[in-house]
């Protein structure tokens, strides 16, 4: 069985996960030339989450600027929150070795009922 | 025109032409109507099969997960022919899911064709008159008050209503969550303050409560509100939604996350879909005067 890692929920953001890092110690950690790319990747994941009425701002910058509606994609692996490809565009935040590889290989693929089934149990766990 | 005007009047031609435009669309209009009589008549049958195909849709969930849970105590070849099942009722699951949908937008759409045709009906009419128990739209027709705050309406598989835009997909994933018998879903974005959609104006408790009181099939029932945070403060949303319609109000205390795919959506209320803290809380109606 596959299994599902969870990233972009950084600790010190409302939506976190307490076992994860902070995000302000994930900054700048990224190669500039990935960027483009890993963001590619992470804009074209499975949309598993939807939320009526949860709206994610930018928590490093002083203004709180909107970055949108939460939402959660996955490629069936990785798992990730919508805002995630904000802050590795705008701020090179860290992605995982195993993702990074992946999105340079092309975009997720379209998953089946049986991939979501699988990541959804393990966001639900 | 020499060979039309030849031995006639040039104005008798005109005359004759206006009588028979006239005539003409008299005749369309006529043909028009009958259509849109037709359109409302079948209407009906409509949603009855939506709703039928509905009830089939929960019944074959029900049934793969009851597949499921047995391939996952039993062995070999036998575990491996009930996950088939289980995959073939998800299957069935999720087409009639499908169908039911594809047939309410079939009915909305007929709805909205009778109104730009011969007015008389709001696209949300059809459910004022179904579940107010007249069968008839025409009475219901007068504009509904969503119109005014540039809600959509569609119907929820559990029989509550969406007033989120098609495109959407929250709105899609919540009308696929479980009902709660004794409430009626309403869908829409909250906040602890007040209501409305991604990209519309907000509405405020008070123009919701009129927007549910316009709608029959919310009108004078238990609302569950489907919206993030509207339950979240005492005296906020949800409580002032409660005194405006004088009915119980169930709200969320956090924001609400609907996880999964069509066919399979899993309800979340708290910070994030991994931490289920959050709590649904009823508010009743305040009598006026009271706390005062």
């Amino acid at each position: 069985m596959t299994n599902v890692y969870f990233v972009g929920w950084f600790s010190d953001l409302p939506h976190g996960r307490t076992a994860e890092a902070a995000i302000r110690a994930s900054i700048g950690k990224l190669p500039g030339g990935e960027i483009d790319r890993i963001v590619r990747y992470l804009n074209h994941g499975t949309v598993i989450t939807e939320t009526t009425g949860a709206v994610l701002y930018d928590e490093l910058a002083p203004e709180r600027p909107e970055i949108g509606a939460y939402r959660t994609a996955t490629d069936g692996e990785f798992v990730w929150p919508s805002d995630y490809p904000y802050y590795v565009e705008k701020y090179a935040v860290a992605v995982p070795d195993g993702l990074r590889e992946k999105a340079m290989h092309g975009l997720p693929r379209p998953l089946s009922d049986a991939e979501i089934d699988t990541v959804v149990d393990a966001i639900l766990a | 025109m020499a060979s039309l005007a030849r031995g006639v009047p040039v104005a008798e031609v005109w005359d004759a032409r206006r009588r028979h435009a006239v005539a003409w669309r008299v005749t369309a209009m006529s043909e028009l109507q009958a259509v849109c009589d037709a359109l409302r008549a079948i209407d009906g049958d409509i949603l009855q099969m939506a709703q039928q195909l509905h009830v089939k849709s929960q019944a074959y969930t029900r049934a793969a997960a009851n597949a499921t849970a047995a391939a996952r105590s039993a062995e070999g070849e036998g575990a491996a022919a009930l996950a088939r099942t289980a995959a073939a009722f998800s299957a069935a699951a999720r087409h009639c899911s499908l169908a039911a949908q594809s047939l309410t937008g079939a009915s909305r759409d007929g709805e909205a064709y009778v109104q730009r045709t011969v007015g008389g009906g709001s696209a949300v009419a059809m459910f004022r008159g179904q579940h107010a128990g007249t069968g008839d739209i025409s009475d219901a027709a007068s504009a509904w008050p969503g119109e005014k705050f540039g809600l959509s309406c569609s119907m929820t598989n559990n029989g509550g209503i969406n007033l989120l835009p098609p495109t959407d997909d929250a709105g899609q994933m919540a009308s696929e969550v479980e009902a709660l018998p004794g409430f009626t879903d309403v869908v829409i974005h909250g906040n602890p303050y007040d209501f409305g959609t991604r990209d519309g104006p907000s509405l405020t408790a008070a123009e919701l409560g009129e927007v549910i009181d316009g709608t029959a099939s919310l009108a004078h029932r238990p609302i569950r509100l489907l919206a993030c945070k509207a339950g979240h403060l005492e005296g906020g949303a949800a409580q002032q939604l409660a005194d405006c319609i004088g009915q119980p109000v169930l709200a969320p205390s956090d924001s609400v996350f609907l996880v999964g795919r069509p066919g399979r959506v899993r309800m979340v209320v708290g910070p994030n879909e991994f931490t289920n803290s959050g709590h649904w809380r009823i508010f009743r109606p305040r009598t006026v005067g009271a706390g005062s």
